[in-house]
């Protein structure tokens, strides 16, 4: 399927679920709603990253101004440093740190938007915003997909290198 | 080379500015913490801090409020991905000069710390500025209360500065034994040039009159200076910048109760007697610098009964034209209360009190009336009622009945002193007793005087009700209402003077 598609699905739930809001229902049917409401949203979030291009080559570039040399050295520093952070971010989860999860998803975003990761970058929004909010489940959604979507960001970061 | 300050905990953000600024020849350290920062380096080492918006436990916003209060000329920019408008105006409203988004490119980050290292520079020379015109001032106050020992119980100054830094000085030079000269200028313009003029004037003062007490020398010797400068300046520039200094130069002979003014560019000094009477002499000559050879206003005064001697820089004028006030009263409330709000100030005033009498009045008006003004009189008593509140600082019934003794008083000396005939004078001083807490209206005018029974009249007219001619005359009317009126009251010069006390 493709991502139009998929867009279209999510825009569609949403309002049928909106529509649900309406309907005189008992409290555990109005719980019910919300829930799907939630999941909708959620669903959106994850289109919203699925529709954002993963590199940004030209902000990279401008990053340093075209010189290729400088490059090399700050890429290599963020695909050496990164996962470190991704590592703590996961140790927070695990320890149920809201602060610290969203301070560091916070860091992790920063550096994704300086060197044009940008669907790294939408990811730790999400993140950090769920965090600031308490909502593990969503925290543990968005990472599940950043430590893949780093690995293939680095992949791509380094391919362009080869090929410059 | 621009030396930067990172506050940052985050290594890729750190090893990606510093690798930036590096690469064009600037420096950088890194802080984990504002608090590090201030602990590690001495406030001033920086010429421009990057920090982030988001520092975990502290906010951007604390961390530019922490580096302002550890260095407050320090630029900061904050460097983040928040694209909040309100943090970003908050952010510039605690100080902040920048705000780059992420992602920072390297031509947006080298514009962003240059621009803030010029800001920096201008703070520091800001900040530098300020800090020397508070030192000048603080000295300026220094020099203005030195008075030498033996004749500090006769000398009392009031130095109110309004600008940062001025050019307002006095200065007691001992002559001989009981004979002082008492100098008091201002140097014109507000600023250090001002404020160096009027300490090079004292130095050439205290250095010249140390070796032959030749107070004229040095004055000419400054007038030459400034004119030759003048001359100078202006043949060649448009702007040319001109310094003058204003002087009033008193010599008094303590024991021999003699007193020689020499005076350019100032308001007058005045003096007050024993019985109130105030002598305000007309001494107009331009300042010290406008023109070769130096010319002074000068003249002698017997004060033989002569309780104190006010002089004053222009300052002073400037308050009582803002409230249209007399100036004698001005120098009354300084001496007074000793303050004066700043929000009426327009200019630095410094004042000299000369004390010879113990006991000595306040002067409050002095003031002289053509004999064509008797129409205005209702303005006159405004005038007066402005003065008297100002320099007492006190509202009461006592005052009114004072001020229609006043009006009285100068109404009969404008009718009939003067015939109403415009070049026809009256004088009227009024002055304030503190140990009393009387007000002395002294009420002069060039006629002939009187011959009259003024209480005898008011026996006639008031108590026995018996109208006749003279009542409508306002001489005796007009006398009526002060003898009713006043604490006390007498004649002198055969009624040409009158002297009317009230207790306020």
């Amino acid at each position: 399927m493709r991502v139009d598609q998929v867009a279209a699905i999510v825009t569609a739930l949403k309002v049928e679920a909106e529509k649900l809001t309406v309907l005189p229902l008992e409290a555990s049917g109005k719980a019910a709603v919300s829930e799907i409401q939630r999941l909708v949203e959620q669903l959106a979030k994850q289109m919203a990253i699925v529709d954002v291009p993963r590199f940004d080559k030209a902000a990279l570039t401008q990053l340093t101004d075209g010189q290729p040399g400088m490059i090399t050295d700050l890429v290599q520093f963020f695909c050496d440093k990164v996962p470190g952070q991704i590592a703590e971010l996961s140790a927070a989860i695990q320890a149920k740190n809201y602060e610290t999860i969203r301070h560091l998803a916070h860091k992790i975003k920063g550096s994704a938007a300086s060197y044009g990761a940008k669907k790294l970058q939408q990811i730790m929004f999400i993140l950090e915003q769920a965090a600031a909010n308490q909502q593990m489940d969503s925290v543990t959604a968005q990472f599940s997909v950043a430590s893949e979507e780093f690995q293939f960001f680095c992949a791509e970061l380094k391919n362009w290198m080869a090929s410059q | 080379m621009i030396r930067c300050l990172i506050i940052e905990d985050d290594p890729v953000t750190v090893h990606l500015l510093s690798t930036l600024i590096e690469a064009d020849g600037n420096t950088c350290v890194v802080s984990n913490s504002p608090k590090e920062a201030t602990e590690h380096y001495v406030s001033g080492s920086f010429d421009c801090a990057l920090c982030p918006y988001d520092l975990g436990k502290e906010s951007g916003i604390d961390v530019v409020r922490a580096i302002k209060a550890w260095d407050p000329a320090l630029s900061v920019i904050i460097v983040t991905s928040v694209q909040d408008r309100d943090v970003i105006k908050q952010s510039f409203r605690e100080g902040a000069i920048d705000f780059l988004s992420k992602p920072v490119s390297a031509p947006a980050l080298h514009a962003a710390i240059e621009a803030a290292e010029a800001k920096t520079k201008q703070q520091r020379n800001y900040i530098e500025t300020e800090v020397s015109l508070r030192r000048a001032r603080e000295t300026n106050a220094i020099f203005s209360n030195l008075v030498p020992k033996e004749i500090s119980k006769y000398t009392k100054v009031a130095f109110l500065p309004y600008h940062e830094v001025g050019g307002d000085f006095f200065k007691i030079v001992p002559l001989e034994n009981d004979i002082f000269a008492f100098v008091i200028g201002d140097v014109s313009g507000h600023d250090l040039r001002s404020a160096l003029i009027a300490a090079y004037f004292q130095g050439l003062l205290h250095g010249t009159t140390e070796k032959d007490k030749c107070i004229m020398k040095t004055l000419e010797a400054l007038n030459d200076l400034l004119y030759a400068e003048w001359e100078r300046n202006n043949r060649d520039a448009f702007n040319s910048v001109m310094s003058s200094v204003s002087v009033n130069v008193l010599t008094l002979d303590l024991s021999q109760r003699l007193m020689s003014i020499s005076a350019a560019g100032f308001p007058p000094p005045m003096w007050i007697d024993s019985d109130g009477s105030i002598t305000k002499p007309t001494l107009n000559s331009p300042p010290v610098g406008w023109q070769v050879p130096l010319e002074m206003a000068n003249c002698k005064a017997d004060i033989a009964h002569t309780s104190a001697i006010f002089t004053a820089t222009d300052g002073l004028d400037d308050i009582a034209q803002n409230l249209d006030i007399d100036a004698c009263a001005v120098t009354s409330h300084l001496f007074l209360k000793d303050r004066i709000g700043k929000d009426i100030m327009r200019d630095d005033l410094l004042c000299l009190q000369i004390v010879l009498d113990d006991v000595s009045p306040m002067p409050l008006i002095h003031q002289r009336y053509s004999g064509a003004q008797h129409g205005e009189v209702d303005v006159l008593q405004k005038f007066w009622r402005r003065s008297l509140e100002f320099a007492l600082d006190v509202r009461s019934e006592a005052l009114d009945n004072a001020l229609l003794c006043c009006r009285e008083a100068v109404l009969n000396a404008i009718k009939h002193g003067c015939k109403c005939e415009a070049n026809a004078v009256v004088t009227l001083d009024v002055s304030y007793y503190p140990s009393t807490r009387t007000v002395r209206m002294r009420v002069s005018d060039p006629g002939p005087g009187f011959s009259y029974d003024v209480h005898a009249q008011r026996t006639e007219v008031i108590d026995k009700g018996h109208l006749n001619k003279s009542f409508d005359d306002h001489l005796s009317f007009g006398l009526i209402i002060i003898d009713s009126l006043a604490a006390h009251y007498h004649f002198e010069r055969n009624g040409a003077t009158i002297v009317v006390d009230c207790q306020c």
